[in-house]
């Protein structure tokens, strides 16, 4: 699975993606960007979650990535809080299952 | 119930300021112009380098008479200088390429073209060309920076234009790709060359200096302490909702904070002792944050619940480097109503301070860059060359705390109360 985090400048959510690594398996691949670059990358993914404080963005982001197919939304607020990368990891995973079970 | 009626009030102001500012941002142009400086970051942190190296090697730079801070490079000061103004004093220059690379990118172009046609229509309005070998840079650094702007935005729009309209050579399909773009791309170009040696040349139009005093009123009205406050305060409202406050403002204040950096910048390389700004920088933002988020931090650590420990513990790293989501969304400070006012306030009082204490010269101003997220007690005498600044961050952190503790202790009995109401409920759903 290849997980896309984006946030202001991919900052915060990189600290994020340290967290998910330890709950990813070996083959993840998990990164963090900033939100303007993910309608420019977000082919090279299979999900994409933005970090709650560019949710602004949101509509623009799911037009662009709607021509991929490829998920996106919004990490929860909590687990984005406390930093808890095991539940945005799963957030991630099923995401990834609704969009297969999709297509 | 009244309290939930206010915050709702909070919320939908916020949310009318937060949308158009994001439709603002969304604009291509505006976010090329953004999204361009923020590429030239590798260029204007070599240029802070350089002009702190400059500073702290010159005899009496640091503001001690007498003192170099770094004695052994004394002779070579000036040599420093010659760097920093050639990327940090050249910001106008740089912007114009990364600019129209990135407005490309935003619409889908191949930005090597683009970037070329940000360069040529940059030099060639803002220049006459070099003559016997010496080239005028006025307009290179902080009087280029809108034109600059202007030039890598339009130009590249027209070239996209002309682009999408076919007016190019075709060339035969035996022709290689590569060599087929490249005459693809030449009468576009030429005829973008065309149209600005006409402005500039022909009519003897200078564009920069038109832009320039257009905009005058506001580059010069818009740096006051008021106006400071007012971009402050809306910051941490929107935060508040919860939404990344600088990233929309961004847009309407950095093209102006560069400006003042970049003037700054050509004071401080042409010698000027007293420099003519003082929004530039991270170091006074730093300030208001280095009070408000180092104090709740160390509030939450010594918490009496364990829930809130937990989080300041998360936070205290992050927010050295000057990540504030974890405690945003994590104590949370997201429609938090206890803790908004201590918030504002503090931060306005401790910007106010701060730019006060630089207004009048107390303490130097900003003349280099650094990271956003270099932590407060290195970005202020590092971007300001003025040890004096570190002052700043025991004073900001002892109004916050005088601001911030009543407000937490509120917040910290309301959150104690409503775990006990959850205990009970969980305990009364166990006995059932």
């Amino acid at each position: 699975m290849r997980i896309l985090l984006a946030c202001a400048s991919g900052c915060t959510t990189s600290l994020m993606v340290e967290r998910m690594k330890k709950f990813a398996k070996p083959e993840d691949k998990i990164e963090a960007h900033s939100v303007n670059e993910v309608p420019m990358i977000y082919k090279n993914y299979d999900v994409v979650i933005l970090g709650p404080q560019v949710r602004l963005q949101l509509d623009d982001i799911k037009k662009a990535c709607s021509k991929g197919n490829v998920p996106v939304d919004i990490i929860d607020i909590t687990a984005y809080g406390r930093m808890d990368g095991q539940r945005v990891y799963k957030q991630a995973a099923d995401m990834y299952k609704k969009g297969a079970d999709m297509k | 119930m009244t309290q939930q009626k206010s915050m709702e009030k909070v919320t939908e102001i916020a949310m009318k300021i937060a949308k158009p500012l994001a439709k603002f941002g969304e604009i291509k142009g505006v976010k090329a112009v953004s999204m361009g400086l923020v590429s030239c970051m590798p260029i204007t942190i070599i240029g802070s380098i350089f002009v702190l190296l400059n500073v702290f090697s010159t005899v009496g730079g640091m503001g001690i008479p007498g003192v170099a801070f770094l004695p052994f490079f004394t002779g070579i000061a000036d040599k420093f200088a010659i760097v920093n103004n050639l990327t940090l004093n050249f910001l106008g220059f740089w912007a114009a390429l990364t600019i129209a690379q990135n407005y490309a990118e935003l619409n889908n172009y191949e930005p090597k073209t683009a970037g070329m046609i940000g360069v040529l229509t940059f030099l060639l309005i803002s220049t006459d060309g070099p003559t016997k070998g010496l080239l005028d840079s006025s307009y290179f650094g902080a009087r280029g920076l809108f034109i600059a702007m202007i030039c890598s935005v339009w130009f590249v729009k027209l070239y996209m234009y002309l682009d999408r309209k076919n007016i190019k050579i075709k060339m035969p399909d035996s022709v290689p790709p590569y060599i087929a773009s490249t005459f693809g791309s030449l009468v576009p170009i030429i005829i973008i060359t065309v149209l600005c040696f006409l402005i500039r040349e022909i009519l003897g139009i200078n564009l920069a200096n038109i832009v320039n005093n257009l905009l005058a009123p506001i580059t010069v009205n818009a740096e006051n302490p008021f106006v400071y406050s007012i971009i402050g305060a809306l910051g941490t409202l929107l935060w508040f909702c919860g939404l990344h406050g600088a990233a929309l403002l961004g847009p309407i204040t950095q093209p102006l904070t560069t400006l003042y950096m970049a003037e700054n910048v050509a004071a401080k390389a042409a010698g000027a002792s007293v420099l003519p700004h003082v929004w530039c920088g991270y170091a006074l933002g730093a300030v208001g944050f280095a009070g408000s988020f180092y104090v709740l931090t160390l509030l939450l650590c010594r918490s009496r619940l364990e829930n809130l420990r937990v989080i300041g513990k998360a936070a205290a790293v992050p927010i050295i480097f000057n990540i504030q989501e974890p405690l945003v969304f994590g104590v949370p400070l997201v429609f938090n109503g206890y803790l908004l006012v201590p918030w504002i306030l503090s931060n306005f009082v401790n910007g106010l301070i701060a730019w006060f204490m630089t207004s009048t010269n107390f303490l130097g101003k900003a003349f280099a860059d650094v990271s956003w997220a270099c932590p407060s007690f290195l970005a202020l005498p590092f971007s300001t060359g003025d040890l004096k600044t570190l002052i700043l961050i025991p004073i900001s952190f002892a109004i916050a705390y005088v601001i911030w503790k009543p407000f937490f202790v509120a917040f910290e009995n309301s959150e104690e109360a409503r775990m006990k109401a959850e205990a009970v409920a969980a305990q009364e759903e166990k006995s059932e």
